[in-house]
């Protein structure tokens, strides 16, 4: 029981947690005070005591619940990071919400419910207990979403939750085509029951269907082409805090979780799922990048580009068959969590004040013109995180798109895919580094002044820079590790 | 972060540090010995680093270093700028790497890195709206160029497991020519961009034009020598029968290019813009040597790309004194500078009969190899081509010579102030390299011919 006791410490400090957050802040007798910082050091402490729990039992498999949840290595990874993402959401979102009135302390509940989901998400092994979870994590984001109380963000709100029920009742859909052909929801007993009956083809036809809604209702959670026109709007109308904790921590449980679907349940029908899941890719990869050529808007950028790099992540499902070119796809994603935690984090805390003493967040892109002048410090930061992102060299993000060329070039029929990427690439440079000549070459039009980060904010972005500077160094380190989870992952 | 009191002396002082590391880097080379030198493995975390010196990466490192001082001293009087200090050794330092670097991949990496620092250099010292222009071209041919290169390395991977040099030299990897002809041809994009090879070689009057003077310096005297430091070093080593392929085209198209480029050169108004399409002549001119197949002229191209790194930086440092002075780069605007500025027409007169390749001056040795091994060779066309780029290279460097310097003064109440013992010492070493060369060439050759002999007969 000792390997599950982390989700059990989480649930119940994240319960404390929100006791602490009713009794005191609805307290009368103290004038509703203010405790977020109360609340925010409660949580720190709290994740880090789980990362110890995590630390205790790093080596044991183990097997809880009749074989619905399996821990291993694998596991153990993503729980590392999605943690170390959480305490760095609440270091670096402090300000943010304070200065935009996202007092609540529900924002810190949501984010440790959203850890737990992830927690669960990855160790699961069973279709049901797979989607109630994703259902449990997805009404945490359409919540976040909601936080700031303006038109735009519930707005983002609703969109997102009708069209993640929509996508959620489809997935739905396709795990009962699974469940009616086979009587079986737990993947091991599914992929049995799969290979015996390879050659039914009246199970075929109906796993089939059953495949393909799958897939769209996955697509849907994951937003890509073609289902990723909504996403633009969340990723700009939700408040930056929120967006920091959906744009980082969802991909990385939901790769494994895919992955394990795919390969190890539906492994016999890979003739089917390969070719949906590379068009939408290389689709992804296309409309993503031409698509954030005319935003101007960050974040609609990001979502853009987030579309581009969930297309080339999940590019690796075309090597399932070989765990060392699977490593290049998790090398692309643990990366492309970390620069992005990075970039939005900056973004989120950077402050212009104008002549009126009226405070403004970072919305559209020329509002960085001339920031060079104001603020060295967050212009060399920025500049570091575009360049990464868009896969200039030396930082660590190249390091993962080579990988991913590499991989694809031992599987000579996809040199064509290379040429497209690689002049997609160059397409991709020129919205970074549009962005780089606006921080950079152009002068402030306005009389404005930049608020500096936040300790802990520079603390993160220091961090996150130097690993972009020296993964030339050391990036055998971490790519063994990756080699390892991937050679898990067929175990 | 930085302590902001940090002075230009400091900078200056700093960077003569590397000069002399490079100057003990030469006297202990030992020029009989056949292969890399000084080689030195890096191992951090399990990652392997190899460096290496050879007759090749010796001069462009000790090129390097000896126009980096300068650079700082040209702007010695004015405030010291935090950005300009971290991206000028950024460039140095990503310089030396990409000239020592034995691994291919390690090449690439650094080979697009020196654009970053370069890009903001450009962008935060340059005041015209221009300047947005000018870097985006620069930024974008060399990354389009080189992109397919990087598929090609990789490519090369997945037949050798690695991307070390050596191993690659030492093997047979690929046996299918056309495919040996594909991944040549991306090689020599990245590589012709660089140089330029005349039909990519319009980033570059734009960049020069824009940069300023320290940026047009180090374009000039060392960005331009990655190309043909790339052909040397990769290009024709690595697959010498797709270079033997190809070396019609490439003699046709850098043919092409010295005599479009100095026709070009005739009809400029732009001062920068006159050294920027002669370098490109030179460079077109040094290609043509490299693929010349003599190993005369191969040691000639690398002495002319040693000699114009030099005579060209010390160009652009004597156009941003005049532009100091007069803020224009126009050449209609100058007239009898020498009326105020005898010591500024002195120096402009021995750097351009450096240009014009006058014997004695660096140039020449470069150009009389380049074209006596061409007429070994018996490339006529190639001779003729050389014959008429060294032409009309006279008629444009006279002219300018002779617009800027003679004539009658246009503005009398304009106060020409001669050059400070400052500005005259930024000339003093280049001087004395142009002069160096060209009387005593062998200090460099020696070392040269036994690199080239070594690697390419």
């Amino acid at each position: 029981m000792i390997s599950i006791l982390n989700e059990h410490f989480l649930i119940i400090s994240a319960l404390i947690i929100l006791c602490f957050g009713i009794i005191y802040r609805f307290a009368t007798y103290l004038n509703f005070p203010s405790i977020s910082y109360a609340i925010n050091t409660l949580t720190i402490l709290a994740l880090v005591s789980s990362l110890f729990i995590i630390g205790v039992d790093i080596s044991i498999m183990s097997i809880q619940f009749n074989s619905i949840f399996i821990k291993d290595h694998t596991t153990v990874l993503v729980e590392i990071i999605t943690i170390l993402i959480g305490i760095g959401v609440i270091a670096t979102t402090n300000r943010y919400n304070q200065k935009e009135k996202i007092t609540h302390f529900e924002y810190i509940i949501l984010l440790i419910f959203v850890l737990i989901s992830i927690q669960l998400l990855i160790t699961t092994e069973e279709l049901f207990s797979f989607y109630l979870i994703l259902e449990f994590q997805s009404i945490c984001f359409y919540i976040l979403a909601s936080l700031k109380k303006n038109k735009y963000s519930i707005e983002a709100s609703i969109k997102y939750f009708i069209i993640g029920s929509f996508a959620s009742i489809i997935l739905l859909l396709g795990f009962s085509f699974l469940y009616g052909v086979s009587g079986l929801t737990k993947f091991e007993d599914l992929s049995i029951f799969f290979m015996s009956n390879y050659n039914n083809s009246d199970i075929s036809t109906l796993v089939t269907y059953g495949l393909v809604l799958t897939t769209i209702g996955l697509l849907f959670k994951v937003y890509m082409v073609p289902m990723h026109l909504w996403v633009s709007d969340i990723y700009a109308n939700s408040p930056n805090s929120s967006l920091l904790i959906f744009a980082t921590s969802s991909l990385l449980p939901f790769f494994f979780i895919v992955f394990k679907i795919y390969v190890h349940v539906l492994g016999e029908y890979e003739y089917i799922w390969k070719y949906l899941i590379s068009i939408t890719c290389i689709a992804s990869i296309v409309i993503g990048t031409i698509g954030a050529m005319y935003q101007y808007s960050i974040k609609r950028l990001l979502a853009y580009s987030s579309i581009a790099n969930t297309g080339y992540i999940f590019l690796a499902f075309l090597f399932y068959d070989s765990p060392f070119l699977l490593a290049s796809g998790l090398l692309y994603l643990v990366l492309y969590t970390i620069n992005t935690f990075g970039l939005i984090s900056v973004i989120t805390n950077i402050r212009f004040r104008d002549e009126q003493q009226q405070e403004t967040t970072l919305e559209n892109i020329y509002q960085l013109q001339g920031l060079y002048e104001h603020d060295n410090f967050v212009s060399a930061h920025l500049l570091v995180y575009f360049y990464a992102i868009a896969g200039l060299p030396p930082f660590s993000f190249f390091f993962s798109k080579i990988v991913v060329f590499t991989s694809l070039l031992y599987k000579t029929q996809f040199i064509w895919l290379i040429i497209l990427m690689a002049c997609l690439t160059v397409i991709s440079v020129f919205y970074y580094v549009r962005i780089v000549q606006l921080m950079y070459f152009n002068k402030t039009q306005k009389h404005i002044t930049v608020q500096t980060l936040p300790f802990a904010v520079r603390v993160v972005t220091v961090f996150i820079m130097l690993l972009n500077f020296t993964f030339v160094i050391m990036h055998t380190e971490i790519t063994s590790v990756l080699q390892y989870v991937s050679l898990q992952l067929y175990l | 972060m930085f302590d902001r009191s940090l002075d230009q002396k400091d900078s200056v002082l700093l960077s003569i540090v590397p000069y002399l590391c490079s100057v003990i880097l030469w006297i202990k080379y030992d020029p009989f010995k056949f292969s890399f030198q000084y080689e030195w493995t890096l191992e951090i975390f399990n990652t392997y680093f190899y460096f290496g010196v050879d007759g090749l990466s010796l001069f462009f490192i000790y090129l390097t270093t000896f126009l980096m001082p300068l650079c700082q001293l040209f702007n010695f009087d004015r405030t010291m700028n935090i950005t300009n200090f971290l991206s000028l050794f950024c460039i140095e330092f990503l310089l030396i790497i990409v000239f020592m670097t034995t691994d291919i991949l390690m090449f690439y990496i650094f080979f697009e890195a020196i654009l970053i620092p370069f890009f903001i250099f450009i962008g935060v010292n340059a005041y015209r709206k221009r300047k947005i222009h000018a870097s985006y071209l620069l930024f974008f041919y060399t990354i389009a160029g080189s992109i397919f290169m990087l598929v090609s390395i990789l490519l090369i991977y997945t037949y050798t497991g690695t991307t070390d040099l050596y191993i690659m030299l030492n093997r047979e990897y690929i046996q299918d020519l056309s495919k040996e002809n594909l991944i040549w041809i991306t090689f020599f994009l990245a590589f012709a961009v660089k140089v330029p090879i005349f039909p990519f070689h319009i980033w570059l009057p734009e960049a020069h034009v824009e940069a300023p003077t320290e940026g047009s310096v180090l374009l000039a005297g060392i960005l331009l020598k990655l190309g043909t430091y790339g052909i040397l070093r990769f290009l024709i080593p690595m697959f010498p029968m797709s270079t033997v392929y190809y070396t019609p085209l490439v003699l046709t198209l850098s043919t092409l290019g010295i005599i479009y480029t100095s026709f070009v050169t005739l009809r400029q108004i732009d001062v920068k813009r006159i050294i920027a399409y002669s370098s490109v002549a030179h460079m077109n001119l040094c290609v043509l040597g490299i693929f010349s197949t003599n190993p005369t002229a191969i040691a000639g191209s690398i002495l002319l790309m040693i000699g114009h790194g030099v005579v060209s930086g010390g160009l652009f440092f004597a156009i941003g004194v005049l532009y100091d002075r007069f803020h224009t780069k126009l050449i209609k605007y100058y007239s009898g500078v020498i009326h105020g500025m005898p010591v500024y027409a002195a120096i402009l007169f021995v750097l351009t009969m450096g240009n014009i390749s006058l014997p004695l001056t660096s140039n020449f040795i470069g150009e009389f190899l380049i074209l006596y091994g061409l007429y070994v060779q018996d490339n006529i066309y190639g001779l003729i081509s050389g014959l008429v780029g060294v032409f009309i290279g006279t008629l444009y460097s006279i002219l300018l010579f002779n617009k800027v310097i003679f004539g009658v003064v246009r503005d009398p109440n304009n106060k020409m102030i001669d050059m400070s013992w400052k500005e005259i010492n930024v000339f003093i070493p280049i001087i004395i390299h142009i002069i160096w060369i060209g009387i005593y060439p062998n200090s460099f050759l020696d070392i040269i011919n036994t690199y080239v002999l070594l690697n390419f007969f």
